[in-house]
């Protein structure tokens, strides 16, 4: 048998450790408050792009002609009266330059092309359409979009673009990734006193940044509005979820265990969802349901970790019912140590391929889940034992004062029959 | 349980799992882009396309024939009309003709119209299924196809006040209805791929729309109230349209509901479809036309009420409707005016029911001829004049195709990496069990993929991440049953002893985790929409998938090695022989 670990011994340290980055977290809360994302902030976040438009494409053919551009190709379906259709593909790796993908489309009967860029560019800076569908006809030409890399050719910057939003009021503007691609985060606040403001706030952006830099040359990637009502709702949902998760696993870990081990459970759980929050506080990351949906996630990864743990002191304490609750503890835990680490090593693997290889929220989500599942793992072992612990010696102690207690009423019953013989 | 019937377990599963994950499969990497492009869209697109189709088809093959041409069609070009030609022959119990040429496949069919519409059947059929397929696939979410998302709230707090007293749920269920009603009747309008509009909650609509990312084209959808109101039917009008449209089924315009022939619909008069409600209660053309007055007999806001009742003496279900006063008094002129036509009710250009007019009506209304269903159908679309619902956006997404194109292939590379670390790592420092985590591991992504698709979930982003996530988390079951069947090694016992003991021992364990696990991902399921559900759900799914695979897959493959391959050591770590 390996050597047991005491690690009651280290609980002196854990536990104040704990409370100060959970108080300080708290507090950060209080006084700093969370960044909070766009799910629960009334208003408009969009992500815009300046790109100068490279050819403009249209077609006079018969029937439709659905046009998009992916990563490495544009793609054509055509749709004849008669309703058969055909469809085309232009390679990026076949079709190198702008001029080349120009003559590709003219090739195809009904096109007509209008080259707005050198043609000597490579196609691979046509930018993808945002409309998996944007339908072309004569009428209704489609843009196509490249990222110029003459930064001079369309300069933006956040100041420009303020500058172009003055009438808005409460304006948010983030540069998104490299400068050359001319990509902004901006999120306009809704008051929450126009009734149409998912449509209008929309509709005058785009305006107010069509008439600063040109009409043809913004693109709107994404878009999400939230109404103010609906921010109340999620938080309010968020909380009560989260607490009534806690309570269904204080019931179920009762039922399966004793209810001290279920407190102590629940606590390391809480204790998790704490330093989660401190973590997200001082490291300014925006608060949106993804973050709630981490911190979920971590409350459940730690129950597991701890319920493994406990199922083990367990098992301990029934082999051994008459050694002190402290062994059996420390025995339970350097026994499934080994475990412990391959586990939230194995998750902790697949969490930093999502945090490389992701972007954006999901970027932050993964995290969370790595912070998560550090202090879910250190809980478990460290949390959940000590309140144990610290529960049995306290009763340990009652059990001693009410012996105590007992021997001395005993005593005192001996004297006083012994006083009165 | 016997191995053997363990074995056929797994495999069950498994063949189960790949059912469900057959239609995703051959729509994605077996249908054409074009096909594809066809089956999104709208049911009246389809319709359409059949349509045009079987024109063009029936106009090559009477040419054809005119000309006295005796080649054989080609199989290819004319693929659906043989196959709706070989049907009739059959049906006709005729034995089929030797060559089919243009003359024997038209002989095949009583007439012209019988020949268009069972080969524009066999078009439309096609494509439905292709659509059905599609509906089977795994969705993907917005995040990864690109698209746009609304989600709608209705105004219960403005519609209590209009009543006077607080709502109960059923008059709340029957306002939400009225809202996806009115939504409804204006889908088909979109064009290119078909809206998804389902309740969400108590009190809010979600509408999706994949592919479009233009936040101005969802105001044709949302923005006002649904204009109910009853039109006078021109009767003779219609039925001439009707006639004519049985000779030549491409009469009418679609796109601007006009005929050629100018003396068909008189002044004052247009053309407008016929809808009924097709079985997911959405609006189904029904291939009928009205002619109906330019301008409506009555506006829908004189509607006061609307409720079925039957018949007391035949027993027949009817429609019977309140008008206020002054509403009453335009019904009576107009109906006195129009006795013996057919009145029609019209929600935003459709026509959804219509009634012949017996006599001079005032106030209160009754509407018979229609079955249980019609009759509330009607009655419900009556209602969302009486009592319009308001419609707030309260969340509005729109995301471009190309960062859903992006997101994919991040997603997919990143369960790829997570998925080979974690892996490769259980073969490291497990050696030989390391190969039961990668074969349970890769029937665990497996089945879980399957069940999204059985269930008919949508693939987000986050569910990836979620996993993604249950890979690592699922590994665990495997570990607590190595470190145990390890701990039985150290004691001397010998292979078969060590294997039950550990799995014996680690079940209840395994078991007590998961569940608390799958319990606060049940709960996270419930936390708002769209993205958060998507996650929840994977994991969710990955636990209980997990759970069955390391308890169930991963011990038949030890059994499996011990009675197979003969096996009397357990490769299982460096240190235990």
């Amino acid at each position: 048998m390996t050597r047991v670990i005491n690690f009651d011994r280290s609980f002196k340290i854990t536990v104040p450790i704990s409370l100060a980055i959970i108080i300080s977290g708290l507090i950060g809360v209080a006084f700093i408050g969370f960044r909070m994302g766009v799910d629960f902030q009334a208003g408009l976040n969009t992500s815009i792009q300046f790109a100068p438009p490279s050819m403009v494409v249209s077609y006079t053919g018969e029937g439709t002609m659905r046009l998009s551009v992916a990563k490495s190709e544009v793609d054509l379906i055509s749709q004849a009266p008669s309703g058969s259709s055909k469809s085309y593909t232009l390679g990026f790796d076949t079709y190198t330059t702008l001029q080349a993908i120009a003559d590709g489309l003219k090739a195809i009967p009904g096109m007509q092309v209008d080259l707005k860029a050198v043609g000597s560019a490579p196609s691979s800076l046509l930018l993808g359409t945002s409309q998996t569908d944007s339908s072309l006809s004569a009428d209704s030409p489609a843009i196509l979009h490249y990222r110029s890399t003459d930064l001079s050719q369309l300069a933006v910057t956040v100041e420009s673009i303020r500058e172009a939003l003055k009438s808005f009021g409460s304006v948010s503007i983030q540069r998104a990734g490299d400068p050359a691609n001319r990509e902004f985060v901006i999120r306009i606040e809704d008051s929450g006193k126009d009734q149409g403001a998912s449509q209008s706030i929309h509709t005058n952006l785009v305006n107010a940044l069509g008439a600063a830099f040109g009409a043809d040359n913004v693109i709107v990637n994404s878009s999400q509005f939230v109404g103010a009502r609906f921010s109340q709702t999620l938080a309010h949902q968020a909380v009560w979820l989260t607490l009534l998760v806690f309570a269904v696993i204080l019931l179920y870990c009762s039922f399966r265990f004793k209810p001290v081990y279920a407190f102590g459970a629940v606590l390391s759980v809480v204790h998790d969802a704490l330093v989660l929050v401190a973590f997200i506080v001082f490291t300014r990351m925006e608060f949106n349901t993804t973050i709630i949906a981490a911190i979920l996630t971590i409350v459940g990864y730690s129950i597991n970790d701890t319920i493994v743990i406990y199922d083990r002191i367990r098992e301990k304490v029934k082999l051994n019912p008459n050694a002190i609750f402290r062994e059996n503890m420390n025995r339970g835990v350097t026994e499934t140590l080994g475990r412990t680490f391959i586990t939230s090593g194995t998750v902790l693997l697949s969490s930093i391929a999502l945090y490389i290889f992701t972007t954006g929220s999901m970027k932050d989500f993964a995290l969370c889940i790595i912070v998560g599942v550090v202090t879910g793992t250190y809980s478990s072992v460290f949390i959940a034992s000590a309140f144990v612990d610290m529960w049995k010696i306290i009763e340990a102690r009652r059990e001693k004062a009410r012996q105590a207690g007992v021997a001395a009423a005993k005593a005192a019953e001996l004297a006083a029959k012994k006083a009165g013989r | 349980m016997s191995k053997i019937q363990r074995l056929l377990i797994v495999l069950a599963v498994i063949a189960v799992a790949f059912a469900f994950l057959w239609p995703t499969v051959s729509w994605y990497f077996f249908t054409d882009k074009a096909d594809q492009a066809l089956a999104v869209g709208s049911r009246e697109q389809i319709r359409e396309y059949a349509r045009s189709m079987a024109v063009s088809d029936l106009n090559e093959l009477k040419t054809r024939a005119a000309r006295g041409d005796q080649t054989p069609l080609p199989a290819t070009k004319f693929a659906s009309v043989l196959q709706a030609a070989s049907k009739a022959y059959k049906d006709a119990r005729r034995g089929a003709p030797k060559s089919w040429t243009a003359a024997t496949v038209l002989a095949g069919f009583d007439n012209e119209r019988a020949a268009y519409d069972s080969i524009e059947n066999v078009y439309r059929t096609t494509v439905m299924n292709l659509k059905a397929k599609h509906g089977k696939a795994i969705q993907l979410g917005l995040d990864l196809s690109g698209g746009m998302s609304v989600v709608i709230q209705a105004d219960m707090q403005a519609l209590s006040q209009k009543v006077g007293h607080t709502l109960s749920a059923a008059e709340k269920d029957d306002a939400m209805k009225r809202g996806i009603e009115v939504l409804n009747s204006r889908i088909d309008k979109f064009g290119l791929t078909e809206p998804v509009i389902r309740q969400q909650g108590e009190d809010q609509i979600y509408v999706e729309i994949p592919g479009a990312a233009d936040p101005e084209r969802i105001n044709s959808i949302i923005m006002g109230k649904g204009n109910l109101a009853f039109y006078i039917v021109n009767d003779d009008a219609t039925n001439k349209l009707n006639e004519l449209l049985t000779n030549n089924p491409t009469a009418v315009d679609e796109k601007t509901l006009t005929v050629s022939d100018p003396n068909l619909v008189p002044a004052g008069y247009v053309i407008r479809k016929f809808y009924k409600k097709d079985n997911y209660g959405l609006d189904e053309f029904t291939g009928r036309y009205m002619v109906i007055a330019e301008t409506p007999g009555l506006d829908g806001n004189h509607i006061q009420s609307a409720q079925v009742s039957t018949d007391p003496i035949t027993g027949a279900p009817e429609t019977n409707f309140v008008l206020d006063k002054e509403g009453g008094e335009i019904f009576y002129k107009l109906t006195s005016a129009n006795v013996g036509k057919t009145l029609a009710v019209v929600l935003d250009d459709h026509v959804k029911a219509g009634a012949r007019i017996q006599e001079p009506i005032r106030d209160q209304v009754r509407m018979t001829g229609f079955n249980q269903d019609e009759a509330q159908n009607l009655a419900l679309l009556l209602r969302t004049a009486a009592l319009p619902v308001e419609l707030t956006v309260v969340n509005q997404q729109a995301i471009g195709a190309t960062l859903g194109e992006d997101a994919v292939h991040a997603g997919i590379f990143a369960v790829s990496i997570a998925f080979l670390l974690v892996i490769g790592f259980m073969l490291l420092y497990y050696k030989g069990a390391g190969i039961n985590t990668a074969i349970a591991e890769i029937i665990n992504l497996f089945i879980m993929i399957g069940v999204l698709s059985a269930f008919g979930l949508t693939l987000t982003l986050p569910s990836i991440a979620g996993f993604v996530l249950t890979i690592g988390v699922s590994v665990d079951a495997n570990v607590l049953i190595f470190e145990r069947i390890k701990e039985e090694l150290r004691l001397g016992k010998g292979r078969i002893a060590s294997i039950k003991a550990g799995f014996d021992k680690a079940f209840w364990t395994i078991f007590d985790s998961h569940l608390t696990n799958l319990i606060a991902a049940l709960f996270l399921a419930q936390l708002g929409s769209g993205p958060i559900q998507g996650f929840a759900v994977s994991l969710a799914i990955g636990t209980i998938c997990s759970l069955f695979t390391s308890l169930f897959v991963s011990h038949l493959i030890f059994d499996f090695e011990t009675d197979v391959l003969k096996l009397k050591h357990t490769s299982i770590s460096w240190r235990v022989k």
